[in-house]
């Protein structure tokens, strides 16, 4: 009687175990695509660029997917344990980084040489560790200012901060006044850049972070944070800018303008007393560039359909398409020539403007993140040393010190 | 007769104090859900992050419960998620039942050991054990399936565990005296233990329920078709690459934990106090 | 009496499973924590490279340090606070299940929504400084310093959990005969001894399990941190299951990672044999 009946139970787990197993038949040459968080707001445009590629080669199938941003790592590390990476895949800087260094994405140097003049050089590099792209540069956004005209007319100015040192007074006035923050810092690792000093040196053999530069700037920042001008919440990463920005707690945020209408969403009448205007330039006058990228896995059994398809999702023609849909923009030289990007000029809407103004940006748009593989932890050692000067008081010079010998150790 | 009086009215002072206490606790547990179910109902005009929190809309709408309805397939992914869920609340609650109660009532070798082996497994964090599981069930031919994602939690610990305390609770003349009338292992499982953690039995699948119906990771791991996505999934489909609209991932929120609280309320009704009592008399 | 037999067919169906998705991956893990696994190169086997590694670096103990204060600070009244709640919920008034429901709420509600809304009760001009200067205290920096973020993280868990775990006590409750309590109210016991005497003995069991569970939980816990406060001010919130995420899929160093979540597996263990009185006492 018992027997009978747990082995039933058993029998039926059996059972349903067996439904699973049902093949499935391959085409010639298929290659799977993967993209980050893209549908289904753009399936569209997506889905037309692999008919477009699919009648142009007719031997070859595509198949897209899309995984969300918040399981890419997951998704990505369970599939290559599995030997299932796809054939194509659109990643992010950092872990583009990663993988190229284990081997684990084509070389485009090579398989990509003859269409690599088609891109920006400063955003073809962003795909780079130890001196090899295995990337092609797909969508991009630079970092420019949303600014909150309301209180800067407040607080008694006329228009946006346009250098570092005005940026800074601007903000202790706001404070003072308005109980309003300005400057924020969040990620030092592409603050420090923007003034000269790098992380790393060129070849990514040694740090380069300790300078005289490095040290003046801590100093300031030390200054800054002890008048109340930097809030804890943003500099810890604990709250979100954008957030802040549409509470009217901040006076201006950079951010790329594809962000922009996050403020329209969350406070409407905030991002009606918007407008957007350049970054604040340092003495190198680059702004940092983020950049996604197309890659393809070594593994894949059809490399050249795979680069095929890569060169085919990024150029001019499907790029420029892409970025009149959203505030992006192309990392090809000819698709971001495009009359198009001029149209925003005059727009009294904040992402439009931003949109033309990220595209004027191009021209001092570059990669800041260190050509490494351990950029992520290369980065957060900054960061935390910062922060320890900041809340803790640590002295300058000997946070320097230390991030310098943590990021030797690293390389 | 002022004896009585004295008794009621300090019966009605106690209520009003317990109502009391029961209203301040729900002011503190209820902030978020009012604040979605706000947001939810805000127009596109309407400030939602304001500092502090406004939390009554000026002009509601069901405007984003409507968008959400029509830009996605809400009745498969609807369907998705009740498939799965009836297989991840049925198969634990029956599997860990069945597993816990010769671990609580019965003596045999082995016993002790078999337990701290389930009981080990919760110390491991799911984080390091998920590429494992992922081959192993690409090597079982799982990945795709809906069983991909229902037999890895079909039991587990903590469920052996919850069931195996609750059977322990069960005083030994229960059993002792239907062993007298003649019960075999089967019947006393079936007629005379699981009917007595009727209670437990409800908790767990509440919480079976729960998880399975806001399980996120393990059906992006395993399905490659997105028609078999599961409700939360699929509303993971309204945060863009870019913007976000929050109503409508607000409305998308609300929508799904409707059924959760059905659940809720009523498996509530196997929460009757005294279940053992009337098992003893009856 | 049972046959040793049955026990075995009924533990077969369970035990298949957990072998298959449980027990085998925990071991392939185990196997991994010995390697230089990366997921896209061939493991090589290190030894107890990984292990000394650790064992060398500071970060370990100080997220070590984190994990085991958070879980002070958080499963204590996880498991007796909820008694309470279970106890003022678990009799026949009207709407008594609503307010059931409505305990349980911060369970329902997602990690993201739950960070939101403490986020702003937590700001320096937010709710809980507000009623802090209106008894004249504050301002507290919940999250930004060392020496408040665990005691702040700790009160969003407890938040959490008292709807959770009121719902076993509540089960637990449901199963104690209503016929002890009748006699004792012949005695004359109060409300508050009947409690005492009757309920808290009775739910022992419920007790142990809620233990067991909140500690699993609070060993383990790093999404809270993540969406919080990213394990800072400078790691003071890092935990160790936060540090094994990081290192697993930012660093991809998953034998690392594995090596990292062992260490954590033998210090519960450690606390389990400390704990064997109360486990042994348990099942008597």
């Amino acid at each position: 009687m018992l027997r009978k009946k747990l082995s039933l139970i058993v029998l039926a787990l059996m059972l349903t175990l067996s439904f699973a197993f049902v093949g499935s038949v391959q085409a010639a040459t298929e290659i799977t695509f993967w993209t980050l968080s893209l549908s289904p707001t753009f399936d569209d445009y997506i889905n037309g660029v692999i008919a477009a590629f699919e009648a142009e080669n007719p031997g070859i199938k595509v198949n897209w997917q899309d995984i969300p941003h918040a399981v890419a790592e997951q998704r990505t590390l369970t599939a290559a344990a599995a030997n299932q990476l796809p054939d194509v895949m659109n990643l992010n800087t950092n872990f583009l980084k990663k993988l190229g260094a284990l081997g684990a994405l084509v070389d485009m140097d090579t398989a990509a040489a003859d269409v690599k003049d088609h891109y920006f050089p400063g955003i073809w590099k962003a795909g780079e560790v130890n001196g090899v792209t295995y990337a092609l540069p797909w969508y991009i956004t630079n970092s420019l200012m949303i600014y909150n005209k309301d209180l800067l007319a407040k607080a008694g100015f006329d228009g946006p901060p346009t250098t570092m040192e005005e940026s800074w007074e601007m903000s202790r006035v706001l404070y003072n006044k308005l109980g309003v923050y300005g400057n924020i810092i969040t990620s030092i690792h592409l603050q420090l850049p923007k003034e000269g000093v790098y992380l790393v040196s060129p070849d990514g053999k040694s740090a380069a972070i300790n300078t005289p530069k490095a040290l003046e700037m801590f100093r300031n920042y030390k200054k800054y944070y002890d008048e109340g001008l930097i809030p804890d919440e943003l500099l810890l990463g604990q709250a979100k800018g954008i957030e802040w920005y549409a509470q009217e707690r901040i006076a201006w945020f950079v951010t790329g303008p594809q962000l922009f209408r996050q403020v329209l969403d969350m406070a409407p009448d905030v991002y009606h007393k918007s407008s957007a205007a350049f970054d604040v330039l340092g003495s190198e006058e680059v702004v940092n560039v983020a950049v996604m990228n197309i890659a393809v896995a070594s593994t894949s059994k059809n490399q050249d359909a795979a680069v095929k398809f890569a060169k085919f999702m990024t150029n001019a023609e499907n790029q420029l398409a892409f970025s009149k849909l959203t505030a992006i923009l192309p990392s090809v030289i000819e698709a971001a020539n495009d009359e198009y990007f001029t149209a925003g000029k005059d727009s009294t809407d904040a992402a439009e403007l931003g949109h033309y103004i990220a595209a004027q940006q191009l021209q001092y748009s570059t990669d800041l993140y260190a050509p490494v593989e351990n950029v992520t932890r290369i980065n957060r050692i900054v960061n935390d040393e910062i922060k320890r000067v900041l809340l803790e008081d640590k002295d300058p010079a000997e946070a320097l010190r230390d991030a310098e010998r943590l990021i030797n150790e690293l390389l | 007769m002022a004896r009585k009086n004295k008794i009621s009215r300090r019966r009605l002072v106690h209520t009003i104090f317990v109502y009391l206490c029961l209203t301040l606790l729900a002011f503190f547990t209820v902030i978020p859900f009012v604040w979605t179910l706000s947001t939810s109902l805000k127009g596109p005009n309407e400030t939602l992050y304001s500092f502090p929190p406004k939390f009554i809309p000026q002009n509601p709408t069901l405007n984003s419960y409507k968008v959400v309805w029509t830009t996605l397939p809400i009745p498969r992914y609807f369907f998705n998620s009740v498939i799965l869920a009836i297989f991840q609340v049925s198969l634990p609650v029956i599997l860990c039942s069945l597993a816990a109660f010769p671990l609580a009532r019965m003596n045999f070798k082995g016993k002790n050991f078999v337990f701290m082996v389930i009981m080990a497994t919760m110390m491991i964090p799911g984080d390091i054990t998920m590429i494992p599981i992922y081959i192993i069930l690409t090597k079982l031919g799982l990945l795709g399936s809906r069983l991909g994602v229902i037999l890895p939690s079909a039991a587990g610990a903590f469920g052996i565990f919850l069931m195996r305390q609750a059977f322990m609770g069960i005083p030994k003349e229960i059993e002792d005296s239907a062993f007298i009338d003649g019960t075999n292992t089967w019947q006393m499982w079936r007629y005379i233990m699981f009917p007595m953690v009727k209670p437990n039995i409800a908790t767990f699948s509440i919480l079976r329920f729960i998880n399975s119906w806001n399980a996120f990771l393990w059906p992006l791991l395993v399905f490659t078709d997105p028609k078999m996505y599961p409700l939360t999934v699929g509303l993971y489909n309204l945060r863009g690459a870019f913007v976000t609209n929050t109503r409508l991932v607000a409305a998308g929120t609300i929508i799904a934990l409707i059924p959760i609280m059905v659940i809720f309320v009523v498996f509530q009704r196997y929460f009757i106090q005294g279940a053992y009592s009337s098992a003893v008399k009856g | 009496m049972y046959r040793p037999s049955h026990a075995w067919l009924f533990m077969a169906p369970a035990l298949i499973i957990m072998l298959a998705f449980s027990i085998i991956p925990s071991f392939m893990a185990l196997g991994l924590s010995f390697t230089d696994y990366n997921v896209f190169q061939k493991a090589q086997w290190v030894g107890l490279d990984n292990y000394r590694t650790i064992l060398r670096t500071g970060e370990f103990w100080n997220v070590l340090r984190n994990t085991l204060s958070y879980w002070l600070l958080v499963t204590p009244v996880l498991v007796t606070v909820p008694v309470f709640v279970a106890a003022l919920v678990n009799r026949e008034m009207p709407g008594i299940k609503f307010y059931r429901l409505l305990f349980y709420f911060p369970v329902l509600v997602s990690v993201v929504i739950t960070a939101l809304i403490w986020g702003w009760m937590f700001q320096s001009n937010g709710i809980l400084n507000y009623l802090l200067g209106l008894i004249g205290l504050g301002p507290v920096r919940w999250l930004t310093r060392r020496t408040t973020v665990l005691p702040s993280l700790a009160l969003v868990t407890i938040w959490q959990g008292l709807g959770y775990y009121m719902l076993f006590y509540l089960a637990g409750m449901q199963s104690i005969s209503l016929d002890v309590y009748e006699a004792a109210e012949l005695d004359g016991a109060t409300n508050w001894k009947k409690h005492i005497y009757i309920t808290f003995p009775l739910l022992r069991p419920v007790i142990f399990f809620t233990t067991v569970i909140s500690t699993m939980a609070a060993l383990k816990e790093f999404t809270l941190m993540m969406t919080m406060t990213g394990g800072g001010p400078i790691g003071a919130s890092k935990t160790v299951v936060y540090l094994v995420f990081e290192e697993a899929f930012e660093n991809l160093e998953m034998g690392y990672a594995s090596a990292i979540s062992f260490l954590l597996f033998a210090v519960i263990l450690v606390l389990t044999i400390i704990n064997k009185t109360t486990l042994d006492k348990e099942q008597e």
